[in-house]
């Protein structure tokens, strides 16, 4: 930070705009600030994908371990993919289709649901889910 | 018109409860300011009114610094709305917090510190009561870990930032020297 003299009035005196101790509890606070982002930076933001299925079919699975499910429903298989942090509905027995055009999801809170064929794919974790609306 | 160094110590009681209605009308205006002003988060916000609170600290000292703030926070939640809401608590706590650090800080380290510097002590405990009554009451600890990196980056910001303003307006009252 460029330290800027004030001009000196009246007196004469000079006084810095920011003092020194200023300046430490500023660079104290913004260098806590940088670590705690370095060493938070390091958890994934989603730690395991729930699936659920028709018939009380349920499945727990890291995110971070690419792999392809098969969840059985009642109009036939749900395919769904894990890879890298991401997951999403490969393919899917049902009629539209939605499930697989939602994309991949990889934020906690975030799920893809497929109505017809009774599939539910959550990511669980501890990261704060994303706002949906706010007010004042 | 006499300044408010000389004032201070000797200001009647009428003298003080003026200044501290000329204050609370400043930190309503600022607060009515900032609120136009979009954020990423609710709570993260400049703290435009924090400004008012430093003014009352080196004028009037550290109770009528936390009266100010505490009407404040009162009044500004009566007029939007959100009196006792989620907000309110997060709103007050982060106010008393910032006003009542802001005052130790005064009367133990105003030397090595300037305003500036006591601004910026004011921000960060505003934010850190913030999370802490966030993770308290209404999301858990994890989430409000992950807040704290960027809540102490702004307050280092916006602390900086409205201790200039409040260094600024403080010498054009003429309550410190340049």
């Amino acid at each position: 930070m460029v330290q800027r003299v004030r001009a000196p009035r009246e007196t004469g005196g000079r006084r810095a705009l920011v003092t020194f101790a200023d300046r430490l509890v500023l660079y104290v606070l913004v260098g806590v600030a940088l670590v705690l982002l370095l060493t938070g930076s390091v958890r994934t933001p989603g730690s395991s994908v729930r699936i659920e299925g028709a018939d009380g079919f349920e499945l727990v699975l890291p995110l971070d371990r690419p792999a392809v499910e098969t969840v059985p429903g009642p109009l036939g298989p749900t395919l769904v993919e894990i890879s890298d942090g991401t997951v999403r509905v490969l393919e899917s027995s049902c009629p539209r289709g939605h499930c697989v055009r939602m994309g991949s999801i990889r934020t906690p809170g975030q799920t893809v649901v497929c109505v017809p064929n009774r599939v539910v794919v959550t990511i669980e974790g501890d990261a704060p889910p994303s706002v949906d609306a706010t007010t004042r | 018109m006499e300044t408010a160094r000389e004032r201070k110590g000797k200001a009647s009681a009428a003298g003080r409860v003026a200044r501290l209605g000329m204050l609370l009308g400043v930190a309503l205006v600022l607060y009515a300011v900032e609120s136009l002003i979009p954020g990423p988060l609710p709570f993260m916000r400049i703290g435009l009114a924090n400004i008012a609170t430093v003014i009352a600290l080196i004028t009037l000292g550290l109770v009528d610094a936390v009266a100010v703030t505490v009407l404040r926070v009162i009044v500004a939640s009566l007029v939007v709305g959100t009196f006792m809401g989620p907000g309110f608590g997060l709103a007050m706590a982060g106010g008393v917090a910032a006003a009542l650090g802001m005052g130790i800080a005064a009367r133990v380290a105003l030397p090595p510190f300037s305003v500036v510097g006591l601004s910026i002590i004011g921000a960060a405990l505003h934010n850190l009561a913030q999370l802490g009554v966030l993770a308290a009451f209404y999301t858990g600890p994890g989430p409000a870990a992950r807040l704290l990196a960027p809540a102490l980056l702004m307050a280092a910001a916006t602390g900086l930032g409205t201790g200039l303003v409040a260094r600024f307006a403080l010498e054009k009252l003429g309550a410190i020297g340049p």
